[in-house]
């Protein structure tokens, strides 16, 4: 089920009333209607994956069981490669197999070696990724003993599976959210308004920003070959706003949708176009998946603790695995690497904790090298955002090339250009109020709450209103496909 | 939770009223589906020649210059084959009975594609004729939210608004192309012509901007669209309606752009429907009767081309049919 649907548009509200109408002050209940919204919203695109769900919770479940009767650090290191082995042999197969398979035929062809394999015919279910890493964190800490394993399995089945961020995250740690589902939860107004604020704007970035920069983005990146450099530069525009809007779009209604049934997710984008250096930017951009990856791989390496060589590899370990997690494709890996080399200077000269608080803090507008180097890192984002667009390498390097030429300097055309000049001037709009609200939680929480009711409702009207004018076709969020 | 329930059945109020108005209004507009298919019925005992096809057949084709035979212009903007062959079924179920001929346009990119897009739904409101599979329930809820769309309405409204200020009255119908390009506005059999020549979009690059959107796509639905079309056509042949295949004059210039290989696979297909069925093809697609002067834009005909085009579809018409020693009039 897609949160930009009128099926979630119906859901939505008989859960809300369900929970708290009918399992209200009934923890179980309310946990196990959560488990069965969940398992129904996934359903919902496939229910034979579901199973996977299903049969990944009772293996942590039990696992986690098993860590907390067992002392022998043998059998419990065994234990935990039980639980990674099911969950990333789970997210191997129907992810990867393909990969490897055609580079393994591609490879012995290069020796010549002629191999004939048919690739499989696997579908990739939907938000895997995301709920593999979830459960992991939950083994993981079990393991370590930062956390008590749960005896409780509707409610280990409800943060496994919890709907608003199953399928594109942010990635929960058990040790923040878990906890969450052991309390009594009471309806809270403001809790509750806030994420409505939360999921219109979500909304918003979503269907105004992101599905309509798609439709120029993928008319330009698939027709790249019949355009100028200047045309193609505005293309990777518009997939940098693409993807921002898509992502953040969706965990601002996943955020703002747990407020409703009374649970905090953590945050998982904190305005990463304004940082200042790479550094800053990956602080602020995925932060479930950076934070994911430095805690149980960055920092089990040994971080950056050791000499330069134990840096750099340890650098290039995380950025190009948290590549690789976005699929399987040289161009994700590429992508990977090409932030390690972005962030390696900063790491080496000690200079990437420089910018830990937000940009022009207290200002209306940041100062001259603050906006040089705000520009400067969105200008490397967006490069790399190349090769996480692009379908292979090859296509990338090309449209690169279409880049650097001489029509670099010419004026952008393309058929629809007068509907994109809309649209940029819509993501001008945008970057504004993002920049206004850079401070909050999200853009617009600040915006508003002072003023009369009427006013905010009309506020509120334009933003629906946006989002009605310029809904499309209903798109799928870029992140489901990881 | 009450206070909570209570602000968000207010907040919801007013979009709820707005959106019930606009739907009210939708609903009692008369659009140029309803139009064409309620003219078509009201002249059903009359009608011996159908025009199908899409904007070439629509803007193409004057019904009023067939002298011997009543004809209809039903062709519609981007309609498909599959909306053709339904809306004539409909059509005799509903009574046209005298039907003798029916005109079927194949184009460049008539045989791969099934759908009108979002005209889906907008013909659906004229004639109830559904797509495929294609959910209609919501559309059936609210025309404006997910029928027409609030953009497209508030277009209507403002063309309504202005042609009540300009004209001082009531449109006939509504459109919805109307506005982007110029026209006469009243229907005679079904037909209505395009003015003039826009010489801006006559050149090589709106050509090959032009040809991207008609280009072949990979999950091309060629096979189905020519079951479907061989369906009609015994359909048609079994009920004594001789269907002809017929393709309007497009501009010289423009031809020269057209994939040859998609062209190739167009008239191998149509040479093949003809053969099985034993029906006749008129091709007029590089008919060099026809220079810039009859031309609206580069595949569509104004005024002028369509009345020349028409006279000689007739003549022609008129021509097979005492070849056939049919005595039809």
């Amino acid at each position: 089920m897609l949160f930009n649907s009128i099926d979630f548009a119906i859901f939505l509200p008989i859960v809300f009333i369900l929970y708290w109408f009918v399992a209200n002050k009934n923890l179980k209940l309310q946990n196990f209607l959560i488990v069965t919204a969940s398992y129904l919203f996934y359903g919902w695109w496939d229910w034979r994956f579901l199973s996977l769900i299903l049969f990944s919770t009772i293996v942590d479940f039990i696992v986690g069981q098993q860590l907390k009767n067992e002392d022998n650090q043998t059998k419990r290191k065994l234990l935990l490669w039980a639980s990674i082995l099911v969950n990333l042999g789970f997210l191997g197969f129907f992810k990867y197999s393909n990969f490897f398979l055609n580079n393994f035929i591609t490879a012995f062809s290069f020796f010549g070696t002629e191999i004939k394999a048919n690739s499989l015919n696997i579908i990739l279910p939907v938000g895997i990724s995301f709920y593999t890493f979830q459960t992991l964190s939950y083994t993981i800490d079990v393991y370590k003993k930062k956390l008590e394993p749960t005896k409780d399995f509707i409610a280990f089945s409800a943060f496994v599976s919890f709907f608003p961020q199953l399928v594109a995250g942010p990635i929960e740690r058990a040790t923040h959210l878990l906890p969450q589902f052991y309390k009594n939860r009471d309806f809270n107004y403001s809790k509750a308004v806030e994420g409505m604020r939360q999921i219109l704007w979500g909304l918003f970035k979503k269907i105004v920003i992101a599905d309509n920069c798609a439709k120029y983005a993928n008319l330009i990146f698939n027709n790249s070959a019949d355009y100028s450099g200047s045309t193609l530069v505005l293309g990777a525009l518009f997939f940098t706003f693409q993807i921002y809007g898509d992502f953040s779009g969706y965990s601002d209604i996943a955020i703002g949708t747990s407020r409703l049934f009374g649970f905090d997710l953590m945050r998982n984008f904190n305005f990463p176009y304004f940082s200042r250096d790479i550094a800053e930017f990956w602080r602020r951009w995925h932060i479930s998946l950076s934070t994911w990856f430095r805690d149980y791989l960055y920092i089990p390496l040994g971080g950056s603790r050791g000499g330069t060589w134990m840096k750099v590899r340890n650098t290039f370990i995380i950025f190009i695995v948290s590549g690789f997690w976005h699929g399987a494709n040289w161009t994700f890996i590429v992508w990977g690497a090409l932030n390690a080399i972005y962030f390696l200077p900063l790491l080496l000269t000690k200079n990437n904790r420089n910018n830990l608080d937000t940009v022009a803090h207290g200002r209306n507008l940041p100062n001259l090298k603050e906006f040089s180097f705000m520009l400067l890192t969105f200008s490397l984002t967006v490069f790399a955002w190349i090769f996480f667009r692009a379908e292979n390498i090859g296509h990338a390097i090309s449209y690169i090339s279409g880049i650097l030429s001489p029509s670099l300097l010419t004026i952008p055309k393309f058929a629809g250009m007068r509907g994109a000049l809309t649209i940029i001037i819509l993501v001008g709009l945008f970057t504004l109020v993002e920049w206004k609200g850079r401070e909050e939680q999200y853009a617009i929480a600040n915006i508003g709450l002072k003023w009369k009711r009427p006013l905010r409702y009309i506020m509120y009207y334009t933003i629906i209103f946006a989002i009605i004018w310029f809904a499309g076709k209903e798109q799928q969020f870029i992140y489901f496909q990881f | 939770m009450k206070k909570f329930i209570k602000r968000i059945i207010i907040f919801l109020f007013f979009p709820f009223l707005l959106t019930n108005i606009f739907d009210y209004w939708l609903r009692s507009q008369n659009t140029i589906y309803k139009e064409k298919y309620n003219s078509l019925i009201a002249a059903k005992d009359s009608i011996q020649v159908i025009i199908l096809g899409n904007s070439h057949a629509n803007y193409g084709v004057d019904p009023t210059q067939f002298k011997e035979l009543y004809t209809y212009n039903l062709a519609n903007v981007s309609q498909s084959i599959y909306f053709d062959k339904r809306l004539t079924i409909n059509a005799i179920d509903n009574g046209v009975s005298n039907l003798k001929f029916v005109f079927i346009s194949i184009d460049y990119h008539s045989l791969f594609t099934s759908s009108q897009g979002y005209r889906n739904k907008w013909s659906y409101y004229g004639n109830g004729i559904k797509y495929k599979n294609e959910k209609y329930l919501l559309s059936n809820i609210s025309p404006f939210l997910w029928g027409y769309t609030p953009r497209v309405t508030f277009s209507l409204m403002k063309k309504n608004i202005l042609h009540r200020i300009k004209k001082k009255s009531k449109l006939l119908y509504i459109d919805i192309e109307d506005g982007v390009i110029n026209k006469a506005d009243t229907l005679k059999k079904g037909f209505v012509a395009l003015t003039g020549t826009n010489y801006s979009i006559f050149n090589e690059e709106l050509y090959q901007n032009r040809l991207k959107g008609f280009k072949e796509p990979n999950n091309s639905e060629r096979d189905s669209v020519l079951k479907d079309l061989g369906d009609f056509i015994i359909y048609l042949k079994n009920r004594e309606i001789t269907p002809i295949l017929f393709t309007t004059p497009t501009y010289v210039e423009y031809n020269k752009y057209l994939d040859t290989m998609q062209l190739c696979r167009n008239n191998l297909d149509v040479e093949y429907l003809c053969k099985k069925y034993n029906i006749e093809s008129w091709d007029y697609m590089s008919d060099n009767r026809f220079t810039i002067l009859d031309f609206y834009n580069q595949d569509h005909l104004n005024e002028q081309g369509s009345q020349k085009f028409s006279i000689i579809l007739s003549n022609r018409l008129s021509l097979y049919v005492r070849t056939q020693n049919n005595t039809y009039k």
